[in-house]
């Protein structure tokens, strides 16, 4: 150019020809058209190029400036115009400009076009020299890049994350929408490093370190953090991540950046860890009050700012706060002093009292002014509510056997967060397992106690207790047992121990029986029976027993000895045997005056005296048989009623017995059927006590009749007895027990008087004689006993 | 026939009563209170027939049956056995007692007893 300046300056012919030959070449070599504009004529000359670049023949070509004019953009053309003008009419030599040139196929090509003024001594422009440099190319790929900015902005605002972009050395020079929707600041507020500042306080430093940390290194950058909402106050969790742009050299030109909202998945899966959190902690104690403080401090302040739990007083008429939670310790303090001062309402229409009345929780995703307004009449308190600055509320109870015990309450202030459905179930889920661990703790509580009962039962050794095999292996015991057997704890341990081979033989058919029973109903009644001690001896027991485990055929049994007891019966039994003995004695001889005094009376001839002495008679019988019988029930209770078996005519036997009580009475006609015509082998003595037992209580128990029956009847096997009466009756219920030892039917008891064994001694009787007793009664109209007695086995024989 | 009767009883009531009624019979009645006394007399005066007590203090009716049973001389004497317990006719019996009368008994039973054995009507 300084060739060409020192060539225009200083034009010499020859000069001009070489330099012409020089303007041929480099017009030739280069794609610039290059033109010359003579200002003179207004003539311009273009190069080669115009034509090879743009497409026109030398004959298209205008040769005046309008032609060139014509070609420009109409977008660009006034403002090119002009400022060629202006440069040419100024004492400036240098223009520059961009525009489009139209070219030949008429589209435009993107020009840079310099020119430079020739002027003369006086400043007046003679010509302009320039060349127009295509540079389309660059162009397009500007606009490429420019329009790709404009898509990416568009993309940007139209994806749902909030976007941002950085230089490389981390000003953040670009936000979408979103950002600006979300956080409701303006560009100014947040470019460069204001961004940090939306950021939750607890949160800040960690996002700062990390984002530094990539502006150094160029590594992704990522980090969570919670971002205050400013339409709702709220900070929800988002996930924050760059990634840098480099240049073709690898060089970090900027960094794009999205957030992420991860609210519901982060509470999701915050809410999931706290309640396995919680479930461990649940599972590790069973001191469930201390538990569910901790639960309560485990909640706050990720799940809520505030969390309580309440149980209803055992009286259902106040409430306990078990726990509260608040990461400010004053501020728990300062609750359980606002718990004593001001103690719910219960009979308040909503909140706790509600949850408790229901069982169904209630959410206050927002609490509104007016839902505080409402909840109290009491200006202190609405001013401390106030003052709380409760924000979103959740109330859940805790449900054991369909009642509410209590209510575990989630409250947010000052993070003012929002509960959701999704939080709700998760408390309720918590609410659940604390229930269960609860229940849990009460359970193993009352286990513990039964344990530490059955413990202390088995330790203080009065009664044998003992686990044992159904096949009579004692697999432990304590050791009131083993003295009861008179074994060792060697021999517990030997395994030496077995119950059936220590039962008597005459014990183990009976043994095999209770073991049916225990299987089929799970538990054994006591019973009583023996054991052979391991010194031979026998020891009287009491036996009962509980299936444990019906498929290990493990049974807990407790034995008690009985010996003492044993012991005193005998005594008992003996004394009874002196005491009728010593009775009987002055009794004969009462009997035997009497008697000598009735013989006496009828030789004198007094009727008056004659009855009196009778009478005195009856009752004296009638004291022997109640000793009888007293002397008979010690004898059946300590098993020594011994039968004297003869071989009588059972017809005869009825008939005589009928023949007695009808002597004695006269109230009723006793009517006597049947014939068995048997020779019975028995204790004749003692089945007509049987016999005249129910004849008499007949009697008893039918005062309004005037008659009784007895049948008497025989098949091939067994000889069968019956008595009727139309008398009072049995209750159904009393049935079963009628036969019982002092026995006697709540209905009876009043109105008759007797020791209630003259069935228990019958029945004996009979059961002695292989036969059964039984009675079918309907109350009010009266009852038939029967008895049977087999005639098999020698017991009876068949005359023919 | 007057017969000579050995009444044997602890019992001061008892021995009366069946001394009466023995005697209203028109026999003679021994009556001995205390047990140990018994052998001693029906070796005296063997009587034509015994009434004794079971359960008497020193020896007892069963005892007194078994002794006068196995001696030759007195082995013939019926002895009726007294008790108040039915339960004692076997062991009464089986020391070789002729019958058995429990206790309270009644006059025409005794009666009836002793006729049998002294062959006499009542």
């Amino acid at each position: 150019m300084k060739k060409l300046t020192r060539f225009y300056k200083t034009p010499t012919q020859e000069e001009l020809l070489r330099a012409f030959d020089w303007f041929e070449l480099v017009s030739k070599a280069t794609y610039d058209a290059i033109w010359d504009w003579d200002f003179t004529t207004n003539k311009i000359d273009w190069s080669e190029a115009i034509h090879s670049s743009y497409g026109y023949t030398q004959k298209e070509l205008g040769t005046s400036s309008d032609w060139w004019e014509d070609h420009i953009h109409p977008e660009d053309r006034v403002r090119v115009v002009r400022h060629i003008h202006t440069i040419i009419n100024s004492t400036d030599d240098k223009w520059e400009d961009n525009y489009r040139f139209r070219r030949k196929d008429g589209s435009y090509a993107y020009i840079i076009d310099r020119g430079l003024v020739v002027r003369d001594e006086a400043g007046k422009p003679l010509r302009m020299v320039g060349a127009m440099q295509d540079i389309s190319k660059q162009k397009t790929a500007e606009m490429l890049i420019k329009q790709a900015e404009q898509d990416f902005r568009n993309l940007a605002e139209s994806i749902p994350q909030l976007v941002w972009v950085t230089r490389a050395d981390g000003y953040h020079e670009y936000y979408n929408k979103h950002w600006y929707d979300y956080t409701g600041t303006t560009y100014e507020d947040t470019k460069g490093k204001g961004w940090n500042k939306m950021f939750h306080p607890d949160d800040r430093m960690e996002a700062w370190k990390k984002w530094s940390h990539s502006i150094k290194t160029g590594e992704p950058y990522e980090v969570e953090y919670r971002l205050l909402n400013a339409s709702t106050g709220e900070y929800r969790w988002f996930l924050g991540r760059a990634l840098p742009i480099r240049n073709a050299e690898g060089k970090i030109e900027k960094w794009f950046g999205t957030c992420t909202d991860i609210h519901d998945q982060k509470t999701t899966f915050q809410a999931q860890q706290f309640l396995g959190e919680a479930s461990k902690l649940f599972s590790s104690s069973l001191q469930y009050e201390t538990t569910l403080q901790s639960v309560a401090k485990l909640a706050v302040p990720e799940i809520a700012d505030w969390c309580s739990v309440d149980f209803l007083s055992k009286d259902g008429k106040s409430l306990d706060l078990v726990a509260v939670a608040h990461k400010d310790p004053k501020k728990v303090k300062w609750a359980r002093q606002l718990r004593r001062d001001f103690p719910p309402d219960l009979s308040a229409p909503q909140g706790v009292p509600q949850v408790l009345r229901t069982c169904k929780s209630e959410l206050y995703p927002v609490v509104t002014e007016e839902m505080i307004e409402a909840s109290t009449k009491d200006a202190k308190i609405l001013k401390l509510i106030k003052q709380i600055g409760f924000t979103s509320v959740m109330i859940v109870p805790i449900i054991i056997n369909n009642k509410a015990i209590g209510v575990i309450q989630f409250v947010s202030t000052e993070s003012k967060r929002h509960f959701s459905e999704r939080d709700l179930s998760m408390a309720e889920e918590l609410a659940a397992r604390a229930s269960l661990a609860i229940q849990n703790a009460k359970l193993y509580e009352k286990a513990q106690l039964m344990e530490k009962q059955f413990q202390a039962l088995q330790d203080a050794n009065i009664i044998g207790v003992m686990w044992v095999k159904m096949d009579g292996t004692l697999l432990s015991c304590n050791d009131a047992l083993l003295n009861t057997l008179g074994f060792t704890r060697e021999d517990l341990k030997n395994k030496s121990i077995n119950l059936r081979t220590q039962t008597p033989p005459e014990h183990r058919m009976d043994l095999k029986e209770k073991i049916d029973i225990l299987e089929k109903y799970g538990s054994l009644q006591p019973f009583e029976k023996e054991y052979i001690r391991k010194d031979g001896t026998k020891v009287p027991v009491i036996l009962g027993s509980v299936l444990m485990d019906p498929e290990k055929k493990e049974v807990l049994s407790f034995v008690f000895d009985i010996t003492e007891r044993k012991k005193l019966e005998q005594r008992k039994d003996e004394f009874i045997g002196i005491a009728s003995h010593e009775l009987r004695t002055p009794l004969t001889s009462v009997k035997g005056y009497v008697q000598i005094l009735e013989r006496i009376i009828q030789q004198m001839g007094d009727d008056r005296l004659n009855t009196y002495v009778k009478k005195t008679n009856t009752y004296i019988d009638k004291l022997n048989s109640l000793i009888s019988e007293l002397l008979d029930v010690s004898k059946i209770q300590s098993g020594k009623l011994q039968l004297n078996p003869s071989n009588f005519d059972f017809d005869e036997m009825i008939q005589e017995c009928v023949e007695s009580v009808q002597y004695t009475i006269e109230s009723h006609k006793i009517i006597s059927t049947g014939k068995t015509k048997v020779t019975f082998r028995g204790d004749k003595h003692r089945l007509e006590q049987v016999v005249t037992n129910l004849l008499t209580n007949a009697i008893k128990y039918s005062p309004r009749a005037d008659k009784i029956e007895i049948n008497s009847t025989v098949n091939d096997t067994e000889i069968l007895v019956s008595v009727s009466d139309y008398g009072i009756g049995v209750a159904k219920k009393d049935v079963p027990k009628l036969f019982n030892r002092f026995y006697r039917a709540d209905s009876v008891a009043k109105a008759f008087s007797g020791l209630g064994i003259g069935l228990f001694i019958s029945s004996e009787i009979v059961t002695r004689h292989k036969g059964k007793i039984w009675v079918e009664s309907k109350e009010k109209k009266g009852s038939t006993f029967y008895f049977t007695l087999p005639l098999s086995k020698g017991n009876g024989k068949k005359t023919v | 026939m007057k017969k000579s009767i050995l009444v044997c009883d602890d019992d001061a009531g008892i021995l009366d009563v069946v001394t009466i009624i023995l005697e209203e019979m028109g026999h003679h009645v021994t009556a001995i209170n205390d047990s140990q006394e018994v052998l001693s007399s029906v070796h005296q005066n063997p009587p034509d027939l015994i009434l004794l007590d079971l359960w008497m203090p020193n020896i007892s009716g069963e005892e007194l049956t078994l002794r006068l049973k196995e001696k030759a001389h007195t082995q013939h004497i019926p002895i009726v056995i007294v008790s108040a317990s039915k339960d004692t006719e076997k062991i009464a019996l089986t020391a070789g007692a002729n019958s058995f009368i429990t206790k309270p008994f009644d006059i025409l039973e005794l009666e009836e007893v002793v006729s049998k054995y002294l062959e006499t009507e009542i």
